[in-house]
């Protein structure tokens, strides 16, 4: 009788474990991800940054989630007539030289520390962590039954002089501080 | 959806058309041969709607994503042709013929999908003139010879095509549509007489390079045996090709539009439309589409007055057009995402457009098979009856590619699998003549503007009825009466452009013919 060892059983339910997210992580995700950074690259284009800089445009995430690498594409693309860079996870200390923080989801544990870091920076910071809004983030991302929808914090987007265009502002889901 | 555009839109169907046509043909006397020179000239004026996909802030008030458009259509052409025939001494006939044949057809009316260089704004409909040009100048000769139990056919043919195919806007766009080529062919075709009255053998192949799709050979064998007076066995295998027109692979098509969010639940509803496009992948070749059918048929003359025809007949097609999405899913084939959400940031009105890109293809294959009956009845030497019935099934290979299925779908219901029809001729004394057609067609459905929602046409039966009276040599008066059993009903519909099904309308008319 031939027995297998246990690493490499182990090795076999890591392997089909891996399998199975790479099938959860299908269409449905890969729309989601896509549509989500489509929304932050407009961010980039709808938001107003005080000064008036001649440096690229960055784009970072605080670590390693970047929706998927739909983030990646926006790299060298232009927004405010500055070419977009993206950096993945860019170390707490550097993030005040972003435009936008991005926290994603799978990234949770970040979320506060980077808010801490950057409190009073004008960097906007988005997330699609379900608690981001509370905690002050100034953009959340959220989906809900698939559709991707976004909430505006403007009170603390106004504390570090970032003004959303008022047309974004229509689409977006709600406006006011959740937590006042 | 269900019915005819006319009763889709309320829009009158607009058939006027006005058709000037001339022809002169002159046959000069020869002894060695047998030479005429024809020509022709027509010009067609008419009127039609084209319906189109649409972003959804330009379409038509009451049809989300789709636009109505009102265009003129002008057909011309002109064809000059020589012929020459001629026996030689050993007994071949032989042809040497020669045609220019110049063709236009040009629309003009307020005319666009949206889709353009405005991406991802929607570019308004205009005043637009699309269509195009094409003149093709042909020499062939054929000769035909029989020697023992031989009869053949054989024939050489070149053929120079030049064209200009002018679609400036959306739905059908081609920058770059002036094109020329060459296209030449043989064919051979031998009827051999195994046993004189018995068995026959029929061999036979084209061999063609068409400027568009490169070499194609196209063979057939068909067999005959005539074991009494009263019956014929026949089968036949044979393989075929179709070459596609230059719009349906090479210009930028875009086939249905629809809400975005359909596609991509991510979005917003009703707020951005997503143009469902095809595009030729570059420098990717034309190819034909191939079919090879085996076919089989038993005719049997029962008696005096009656006849039976049968046949079965299997066809396996390969390479059919069709197309595939440009990425793994729906989702990674969408192009301009981030442009159309900041678009819609932006617009107050759904004037924004994303578009899911697809590319042609020639991977499509399928398989058709089905037969017939037919039955010819001769009572009296004053009545004919015909009645026949045809059963067609196709069965497509399913992908599940969005662009695939679509086509693969779209071939599969457009026939109707059944067909039945009874004609009856009745010759009354005093000239008089009754026609009686009845028909039946089993429903058929089209996938046109949205891929979600085909159009479907229902069974339907219809009775066209003519009674004329050859009054004398030179006068018949007629009373012809068509759809007689309902007020209306549609018949077929023209997808690729896609125009009013038109609806046939139970109409009467009488008709004096005057021989002179």
């Amino acid at each position: 009788m031939f027995i297998f060892p246990l690493r490499q059983i182990l090795l076999l339910v890591f392997i089909a474990l891996l399998s199975k997210q790479s099938w959860a992580q299908s269409a449905n995700s890969v729309a989601e991800y896509r549509v989500k950074a489509a929304y932050i690259y407009n961010f980039a284009k709808y938001v107003d940054w005080p000064g008036d800089e001649a440096k690229p445009f960055r784009v970072c995430t605080a670590g390693k989630d970047d929706l998927g690498g739909a983030l990646a594409a926006l790299d060298r693309r232009t927004a405010q007539g500055r070419e977009i860079q993206v950096r993945r996870d860019v170390a707490l200390e550097q993030l005040r030289d972003c435009q936008i923080a991005f926290v994603g989801d799978t990234d949770s544990k970040l979320l506060n520390q980077v808010l801490k870091q950057l409190s009073g920076s004008p960097v906007l910071v988005v997330s699609d962590l379900r608690q981001a809004a509370d905690l002050g983030a100034h953009i959340l991302l959220q989906a809900t039954d698939d559709r991707v929808e976004f909430d505006v914090n403007l009170a603390i987007m106004q504390k570090v002089n970032l003004k959303a265009s008022s047309q974004m502002l229509k689409l977006a889901r709600s406006t006011k501080p959740l937590k006042p | 959806m269900n019915g005819s555009i006319e009763k889709l839109t309320g829009i009158q169907g607009d058939d006027n058309a006005s058709h000037q046509r001339m022809g002169l043909k002159l046959a000069p006397q020869l002894a060695t041969g047998e030479l005429s020179f024809k020509t022709e000239a027509y010009r067609v004026r008419s009127n039609d709607v084209w319906i189109s996909p649409s972003v959804l802030a330009l379409s038509t008030p009451g049809k989300p994503f789709e636009i109505d458009s009102p265009v003129s259509v002008v057909d011309e052409g002109v064809l000059l042709q020589a012929r020459y025939s001629w026996k030689n001494e050993n007994g071949a006939d032989s042809v040497l013929q020669a045609y220019v044949d110049h063709e236009s057809s040009f629309h003009q009316g307020l005319w666009g999908s949206g889709s353009g260089d405005l991406r991802p704004i929607g570019t308004p409909p205009s005043i637009t003139r699309f269509g195009g040009v094409k003149t093709d100048v042909d020499i062939d000769f054929q000769q035909r010879r029989i020697a023992g139990a031989h009869d053949v056919i054989w024939g050489l043919a070149f053929r120079y095509t030049t064209d200009n195919l002018v679609l400036p806007s959306g739905p059908y766009r081609l920058l770059n549509g002036k094109d020329a080529r060459a296209n030449y062919s043989a064919f051979i075709h031998d009827d051999i007489t195994l046993k004189p009255d018995r068995l026959k053998l029929i061999l036979g192949s084209k061999f063609e390079h068409d400027g568009l799709t490169g070499f194609n050979i196209q063979p057939n064998a068909r067999m005959l045996w005539t074991p009494s007076s009263s019956d014929t066995f026949w089968g036949a295998l044979s393989k075929s090709v179709r070459s596609p027109r230059r719009t349906e692979s090479l210009a930028t098509i875009d086939i249905a539009a629809d809400d975005a969010a359909k596609y991509i639940p991510q979005l917003p509803s009703q707020r951005l439309t997503a143009m469902v496009q095809v595009t030729p992948q570059p420098g990717a070749g034309l190819m034909a589409e191939k079919a090879i059918s085996l076919e089989g048929g038993w005719r049997k003359q029962i008696n005096a007055h009656l006849n039976l025809d049968t046949s079965l007949f299997m066809t396996d097609y390969s390479a059919l057009r069709g197309g595939r999405l440009t990425g793994p899913s729906i989702a990674q084939s969408v192009m301009g995402l981030n442009e159309a959400v900041g678009c819609m940031m932006v617009s107050p009105v759904p004037n924004c457009y994303l578009v899911i890109q697809g590319y042609n293809s020639n991977k499509e294959q399928a398989k058709s098979w089905g037969g017939e009956m037919a039955l010819d009845w001769h009572p009296s030497s004053k009545w004919r009856v015909q009645g026949s019935y045809a059963y067609l099934k196709i069965q497509g290979v399913h992908t599940g590619d969005l662009f695939s299925e679509l086509q693969v779908s779209a071939f599969e219901t457009a026939s109707p699998r059944h067909q039945f029809s009874l004609r009856s001729n009745y010759v009354f004394d005093g000239g008089i003549n009754l026609d009686l057609w009845a028909r039946r067609n089993s429903q058929t459905s089209h996938f046109v503007l949205n891929v979600t929602d085909p159009v479907v046409i229902r069974p339907y039966t219809a009775l066209d009825a003519r009674l004329a009276w050859q009054v004398d040599r030179q006068l018949e008066l007629a009373v012809v009466g068509k759809n007689l059993l309902n007020d209306r009903h549609s018949e077929f519909i023209s997808i690729l452009p896609y125009t009013r099904a038109y609806d046939i309308q139970r109409s009467l008319f009488v008709t004096a013919l005057w021989r002179f």
